[in-house]
Formats: structure tokens, C-alpha cells, sequence
């Protein structure tokens, strides 16, 4: 048994980060720990086995412990990839709501720290940010959710919207949200002010009007082209409709009186002025209208396919726009073609690139049990991230061996290609031993950590399998946080380490991981460092250091 | 079907047992249809509830295309202002039917307040179930009280009372943990519980959604509860690290993965053994029907049995055996 390649190289001189005062490096270890679980897992709703209240509770309280411990650490840990869009928002909610003046400097300056901030915001889907924003106003002690209106959060927003090179896009398409999110920024009485002097011609606005706008629009707006057009949007986002010069908003207007008109529009958008303005008009024809033209993001075209199917209408989807997970979520609900598994292929082999090792044979035991198939919430959630997991580690060995445990196995109605269902109770321990039978580097389990047949005899195999001297190291792969176990479920605890993990492209952190409970000063840093080359630029001068 | 020769063989009939589920005291086994087995005329308890008197509950069927069953000892207990309620008894209910079942329980002692409409639904504890069935005829909705304080105190729940939600607050965690770690298996529509190494629980039901629904009611308070008690009770005693006496460990005689498999597969195969012989030990008992039908609509009956060690209802359809829900009556 040879690992050929490549431990994780972690150079001692990169030491940006070490506990403070009385804090053992243990200590530090198990909440970075913890906070990872939840930070690549947590998606703040209910799990097969917990409810919602309780899955926040416990992701808030991992959140409060890193930020407590160290808020810089906190900061840099966000941008690690694999972080969920939960967590994003937890986390830049966490940091706008308290001063960083209070807390102590340990590597991160204010203006990286602003840097992190925007590069978060800018890291999540529109609709998300959107609410991130309007969740800024809110806040919930009894939660622990304070409320983030400082000054620093208001030029958050101003920036991210308004020198955004799609903000007539968002002008169109989240219309009452983005006037919602500008007016908390600005304020009522700030907003009514901009609204009523951009109402007004370029040439008519007085000098003092042309200074507010230079202090609450062109501030924000890094290219000065981009001026007018924020100027133009944010007149249409209140409401003004007069004089309008840019394509989409011009159609958007006029799409009220002729439907075609509305062809460039997003799909959302124009089905809303169908149902408002061209009642009698089918509903399937604005899906018609935007198919040649309109635009539709990656995640609509997935999302219409099956109407698009009832309707005989042609929504081109590129599968490789989509994250291996929700591309076996689709193919859960649509079928999976030809073209889809070539792209889960495609994406497994690049995951498999920046995975930290490689070996000459892998071992991997996956529970298709029944309850792979998760909540009502995000069904089969958890086998799709278990499937793409098995895609990626089967690539990062030059041989392999698969072993299911429970599922059931079935052809595609169409393409007759294998996509496996959930079913069944969780026998582990003897697909340990039939894949260890195959003497693999390594062995990997993808399982949500719940064994029934009967609980505990994994750990009471592999006890067994380290007696008579077998070391092949075994990993456990959790895609299901667990907010009883404050964390995921573990199946050995002191055999093989239980790592969390939502996807493919979350496993460099999660390995990192297995590296923190042994050695957690390197293991933190050498995260840290995975983190600053995945984040904003301002901060990868840190990691050249 | 005849009472003077009914046994828990004649329930499990058309069924075949499934591999044992065991965590910490509990084991499932799974009763699984093996064709015919199933009864498709009911529909899975789709049910809502409320109240208008206190010890008084208004049942409706939301399936509108089937008649369904409301199991025996079903409860709701709501974040509303409002007195929960239990019914002792099962109700057969036609399609999209209402019903008012003024034999019902209240549950929470001192609480005032009508519920305005519920749908979930909880089993009562396994401990509580034959106390309710020999009131089932009783109106007073203060008859199970007494069994609740009772039940509370060995719980170890302060104050409890008459209160379930009480017990249901403080071991809101473990109960969960039942749900979490058993799961259903293809063609289900059952299953034997056993609880260290005894066989406490018979449940089936006409078919695989109706189990479906009816499985995590039944395992989170039913038999999760009686679970909760008996590792209390035996860790009194001083015993730690609870497995039943059914679950054999390993016991490997030849170091190597060949040696592994095969203690696998002998603790397997003893265990297995174990509790078949605890199943056995019950598959003949009679069961005696106690009185007249309880309910009835159409071809399908309802009826009350019990024995020395369990007690419960029944629900056969044209002779055939579509519900039952027996619970060991001392557990």
C-alpha cells in the first residue's frame, strides 16, 4: 500500500495566526473545528433528523466562539471555499454589527478586512444578497442576531449595488428589493431627496444637488460611464419612468403595452407584466418570448426545464455552469442524460486536481441508506452531495473500488444510465471489510453518520481491523450537519476522523481538517492560507509573506 | 377470524420480519408485505383536530378518496394556547368524514384553551397506552391524569403532573434521537419492537404510506419514551453502556479480514438467533378479544385484545388483518 503523492505541504514559515493568552492550541483547534463543520455544511434549515431552530442554534454558537477567539481568523476562515451562503451571511452579518475597533489586530488591517466583507457579498446569488441586506435591518436577541446599520454596512450596500455592471439588470428584476436596500442605506429622508433631484434634467440641478449626488451615488461608482447609468436606475428603481435610454428598462416600459417588446426581459420579469398587463395572453408565452432572447440565469434555465418540457419550448441549459451537487439534484427530478454525466465527469476530475493527494487505489463506501434522502426541506440533498463526492474520489486514485451500502440501483427511464435512490437501513461494518479485502491506500465514507444494523459495529470492525495491524488510513465524509452533535455525526471517533463536508470543492478545507486535530497551529494556518489565496486579492499579499 | 384462536402468527400473516435495527436498548424489525399483504382500501392517517369541549375531540378525514384509520392512542399536543388531547381508542373514518369523539383525554393537567385545528399528531407512551384503552369507554377528561404523574415521577420529571408536554420538553433530544436512528425499509408496512431483548410492540398497518406516516410518531414517543425508561431504570441498577442481551459483540478467533468477516457474520447470525427466539416466544400467544367491535365501517371492524402481556387493537377488513397496534401492557 503506497500513498505515492503528496502529503499536504504546510511551510513552517507561514505562521500569521497563534493563540493568545491562556488558549491552548487545542483549544483553538476544536473551534476552528467546529466552525468549519458548520461553516461547509449548515445550511440554517431542517435535516432529516433536526428542525431549523435547532440547526441555527448550533450554527450560531460555533459562529460566536471563532469570532470570539479571534475576529481576524473569523474573517479570513469566511472566504475558504466550500463555505455555504449561509454561513457567508451569518458571518458578514456577525462582523457589520460589531466595531472592528474594539478587537485586537492580529494580521488583518481594516481595509483588508472591508476587502473580505466585499468579497463575500459579491460571492452570493442576487436573491441572497438581497435578502442579506434587508436582513441587516432586522435583528433577533434572543438569537444572538444583532442588527447591522453602522456606517461601514450602508457603504457595503452603495458600493455592491451601485457599481455593479448588472444593476439595470437588478433594476428590472428585484425592483422592490433593491429600493428597499437603497432607501436603508441612504435613509428615507436622503433617498426622497436623491429620488426627487435625479427627477429632475442633468442641466437644471443646482450645485448643491449636484454635490449630494456626488456624496451619495458617484462616491460609489468606480467608472465614471457607470455614473449615468446608476443616475438612470436608481430613478427607475423609485419609480420614475420618464425619458428612460437604457435597453432593458426601456422594454420593460414597454412590454406593458406589447408583450414582444419584453423579449430581452429576465423570464421572472416578464411573466410578471403577462399576468398584470396581458391577462389573456397564455402563460407559457413570455417562457416562448425569452427562450430566443431574454435573459435567464443558470439557475432559471434549470429551474423552467420541466415546464419548459410541458410546453414544448427548447430552455438551453449548459451543464457545466452548475455545481456537481445540484446536477445530480436535477438529474434526481429531470433524468440523467448523456450530457450531464459527461459534465459530473468533467467537474470530478477538475476537483479532483486541487484535491491534496493522490493514490494508487482508493476505497470508498457509500450509504445510499434511507436517510440519504434528507429533509423535506432539501430532499436527496444529501445523497447528491455524496454522489459528487464518489465522482471526485474516484479520480484521485489510479484504481478504485466502490462499495454501496443500501440504495437502490436504477436505469434512467431514457438514457439507461445509473442514478442511485435511497432505501434501506445502514450495514457499514461489512463493507469496511469487503473494500479493506481489496487493499486500498485508503478507504473513504460517505455516509451521514447514522449506523442501525446494529449501531457501533463499525467502530467495533475497525477496532478489530487496527488489532490485527491493518493501518490503512479510513476517513469519514459527512455531507449532514448535525445539530444534536453540535457538528456531524461520527461512526469511530477515535478511529477515523469524521469530516464534514458539503461538496467536492469543500474537501481541501475539510482534509485540512483531519491535519488541525493532530497538529492544530500548522493545520490552522496552513488553512488560513488556503483561504487567503482563495479570497479577495488585497489579502493574497499575505500569503506571499 | 375467530378470537378464540387470534395470536400475534395471525397479525404478522402475508408478512416476512426484516433484518433487526438495533441502537442502545431498542430493536426494530421490519414487517414487510411479501405481496399480498397490503390493504389499499385505507388511505394514510391524514388527519385534522379540534377541539370544542374539554375530553371531546372533532376528527376529519382530509383524504377525500379513501377512509383511513386514526390509530389507537393518537395525541396532539400544540404550541397553542390549549388544553392537549388524546383519544384512548382507534377510529375508523370514511373518506373526507368527521367525527366527534367525546371519550377522548386531556393530556396537559392545568392548561385552559381549545385547539383551533391541528394536523401532527404523536402516539401516547407506550407506558400510558393500556391505562387509555381500559378507560376507552370512560368520558371524563381528566381519566389518564393519574397515569401521567404516575409515569412523569418514574421519568424523573419534576412538577409533571398530568402534564405530557413536560416529559416531552425535558427529553425533547433523546426522542429526537429515536427518529433519527431507525429507517424504513423497501415494502414496510410494520414492525416489531423489542426493548432489551423483549418483545414490547406489534404495529402494522394496511400498507407502506400509511406506515409511512404513522412510523415517527410511533418511535419518537410510543417507544422512544419506553426506552428513555428502561435505560433509566436499569441504569439505577448500575448498568452502563446498555446494549440488549440479543446483541452478541465480535468475537474474532483468527487475526486477519477473513477472521473479522466471519465474528461479523457469527454476531450477526447469534443475535439473529435471539431474537427470533424472543419473536417465537410470543407468535403463539392467544390474544383475547375484550367485548363487542369497538367501531366498524363498511367491512372493517375494530376491536380491542389484550392478554397476560399485551394489549392493543385491530383493525381486520373483510377477515383480513389491516391494523394493529399491540404494546406490552406492563411496559
Amino acid at each position: 500500500m503506497t500513498m505515492r503523492t503528496t502529503d499536504i505541504q504546510i511551510t513552517d514559515a507561514l505562521t500569521l495566526w497563534s493563540p493568545k493568552g491562556n488558549l491552548k492550541p487545542t483549544d483553538a483547534g476544536e473551534i476552528v473545528c467546529s466552525f468549519l463543520d458548520t461553516a461547509t455544511t449548515s445550511m440554517g434549515r431542517a435535516t432529516h433528523y433536526n428542525t431549523r431552530e435547532e440547526q441555527q442554534a448550533a450554527e450560531l454558537a460555533s459562529h460566536d466562539l471563532l469570532m470570539e477567539m479571534s475576529r481576524d481568523l473569523y474573517a479570513v476562515l469566511l472566504s475558504l471555499p466550500g463555505v455555504t451562503d449561509r454561513s457567508m451571511q451569518v458571518g458578514m452579518k456577525k462582523l457589520l454589527s460589531t466595531p472592528r475597533n474594539g478587537a485586537v489586530q492580529e494580521f488583518l488591517d481594516p481595509t483588508m478586512e472591508r476587502a473580505v466583507l466585499y468579497h463575500l457579498i459579491q460571492s452570493l446569488p442576487v436573491p441572497r444578497m438581497l435578502r442579506l441586506i434587508e436582513a441587516f435591518r432586522v435583528g433577533n436577541e434572543e438569537a444572538g442576531i444583532k442588527k447591522a446599520n453602522n456606517a461601514r454596512t450602508r457603504k457595503l450596500i452603495l458600493r455592491t449595488l451601485l457599481d455593479s455592471p448588472r444593476l439595470s439588470l437588478w433594476a428590472v428584476k428585484y425592483r422592490t428589493k433593491m429600493a428597499a436596500a437603497l432607501t436603508h442605506a441612504w435613509g428615507q429622508r436622503t433617498a426622497s431627496i436623491v429620488r426627487d433631484i435625479l427627477k429632475k434634467d442633468g442641466r437644471s440641478r443646482t450645485a448643491k444637488e449636484r454635490g449630494i449626488l456626488s456624496t451619495q451615488i458617484d462616491k460609489f461608482v468606480e467608472a465614471t460611464k457607470q455614473r449615468s447609468v446608476a443616475y438612470e436606475c436608481v430613478r427607475f428603481i423609485f419609480g420614475d419612468r420618464d425619458k428612460l435610454t437604457l435597453p432593458i428598462l426601456k422594454a420593460f416600459v414597454a412590454a406593458k403595452t406589447d408583450l414582444k417588446a419584453g423579449s430581452k426581459l429576465p423570464l421572472e420579469v416578464l411573466e410578471g407584466i403577462r399576468a398584470t398587463y396581458h391577462k389573456d395572453v397564455p402563460k407559457e408565452e413570455a417562457l416562448k418570448l425569452t427562450a430566443k432572447g431574454g435573459k435567464m440565469s443558470a439557475g432559471t434555465r434549470m429551474a423552467v426545464q420541466k415546464r419548459a418540457k410541458a410546453a414544448d419550448v427548447e430552455i438551453t441549459m449548459d451543464p457545466t455552469k452548475y455545481d456537481a451537487v445540484r446536477l445530480y439534484l436535477y438529474a434526481f427530478e429531470m433524468g440523467l442524460t448523456e450530457e450531464i454525466s459527461a459534465a459530473l465527469k468533467t467537474k470530478a476530475a477538475r476537483a479532483a486536481a486541487g484535491f491534496p493527494s493522490r493514490y494508487e487505489s482508493v476505497g470508498i463506501i457509500v450509504d445510499c441508506s434511507a436517510s440519504m434522502a434528507g429533509s423535506k426541506e432539501q430532499p436527496l440533498r444529501p445523497l447528491a452531495a455524496t454522489l459528487a463526492l464518489r465522482d471526485m474520489l474516484e479520480c484521485v486514485g489510479e484504481g478504485k473500488v466502490v462499495h454501496y451500502v443500501g440504495g437502490q440501483m436504477g436505469k434512467d427511464r431514457d438514457t439507461r444510465l445509473d442514478l442511485i435512490k435511497p432505501q434501506g437501513d445502514t450495514a457499514l461494518a461489512d463493507a469496511l471489510v469487503d473494500v479493506l479485502h481489496y487493499e486500498p491506500d485508503v478507504v473513504f465514507v460517505l455516509s451521514d453518520g447514522y449506523e442501525n444494523t446494529p449501531a457501533g459495529r463499525f467502530a467495533e470492525v475497525l477496532e478489530q481491523v487496527r488489532d490485527i495491524g491493518i493501518k490503512t488510513p479510513v476517513y469519514h465524509l459527512n455531507p449532514v450537519f448535525a445539530a444534536e452533535s453540535k457538528g456531524v455525526r461520527e461512526l469511530a471517533p477515535s478511529l477515523a476522523p469524521t469530516l464534514p463536508v458539503k461538496g467536492p470543492e469543500a474537501l481541501g478545507s475539510t482534509i485540512l481538517r483531519g491535519l488541525i486535530e493532530n497538529e492544530p497551529l500548522k493545520g490552522i494556518n496552513a488553512l488560513v492560507r488556503m483561504a487567503l489565496t482563495s479570497g479577495p486579492v488585497e489579502m493574497r499579499t499575505l500569503a506571499d509573506r | 377470524m375467530t378470537t378464540a384462536t387470534l395470536t400475534v402468527e395471525e397479525i404478522l400473516n402475508g408478512t416476512s420480519l426484516g433484518r433487526t435495527q438495533s441502537v442502545g436498548l431498542m430493536e426494530v424489525i421490519p414487517i414487510i408485505d411479501m405481496g399480498s399483504a397490503s390493504d389499499e382500501t385505507f388511505g394514510p392517517p391524514d388527519i385534522s383536530v379540534g377541539t370544542s369541549h374539554y375530553g371531546s375531540v372533532d376528527v376529519q378525514n382530509d383524504d377525500r378518496e379513501r377512509p383511513t384509520i386514526v390509530p389507537t392512542g393518537a395525541g396532539w399536543v400544540t404550541a397553542q394556547a390549549a388544553q392537549d388531547h388524546a383519544i384512548p381508542s382507534a377510529k375508523l373514518m370514511k373518506a373526507g368524514g368527521k367525527a366527534h369523539i367525546d371519550t377522548a383525554m386531556c393530556i396537559e393537567e392545568t392548561q385552559g384553551g381549545l385547539i383551533r385545528g391541528a394536523k401532527d399528531f404523536l402516539v401516547l407512551p407506550a407506558s400510558l397506552r393500556s391505562a387509555a384503552l381500559s378507560k376507552r369507554h370512560d368520558r371524563g377528561y381528566d381519566k389518564l391524569w393519574n397515569a401521567i404523574g404516575r409515569f412523569n415521577t418514574e421519568a424523573g420529571v419534576s412538577h409533571g403532573r398530568g402534564h405530557l408536554v413536560r416529559f416531552l420538553k425535558q427529553y425533547e433530544t433523546e426522542l429526537d434521537q429515536f427518529v433519527a436512528e431507525f429507517e424504513m425499509v423497501p415494502g414496510q408496512i410494520g414492525a416489531m419492537i423489542l426493548m432489551n431483548g423483549q418483545v414490547v410492540g406489534i404495529e402494522r398497518v394496511p400498507n407502506v404510506a400509511f406506515w409511512e406516516r404513522l412510523w415517527e410518531p410511533l418511535v419518537r414517543v410510543c417507544y422512544g419514551s419506553l426506552a428513555i425508561k428502561v435505560s433509566r431504570e436499569l441504569g439505577k441498577m448500575g448498568n452502563t453502556g446498555l446494549v440488549p442481551p440479543t446483541r452478541v459483540p465480535m468475537n474474532v478467533q483468527t487475526r486477519s479480514l477473513e477472521g473479522i468477516k466471519s465474528a461479523l457474520r457469527d454476531a450477526r447470525d447469534a443475535s439473529d438467533q435471539l431474537v427470533e427466539a424472543a419473536v417465537d416466544a410470543v407468535r403463539d400467544m392467544p390474544l383475547i378479544l375484550a367485548g363487542a367491535a369497538d367501531d366498524s365501517l363498511g367491512k372493517a371492524q375494530l376491536i380491542t385484545v389484550a392478554n397476560t402481556r399485551y394489549a392493543g387493537q385491530m383493525v381486520t377488513n373483510d377477515g383480513r388483518t389491516s391494523y394493529a397496534s399491540l404494546c406490552a401492557a406492563g411496559a
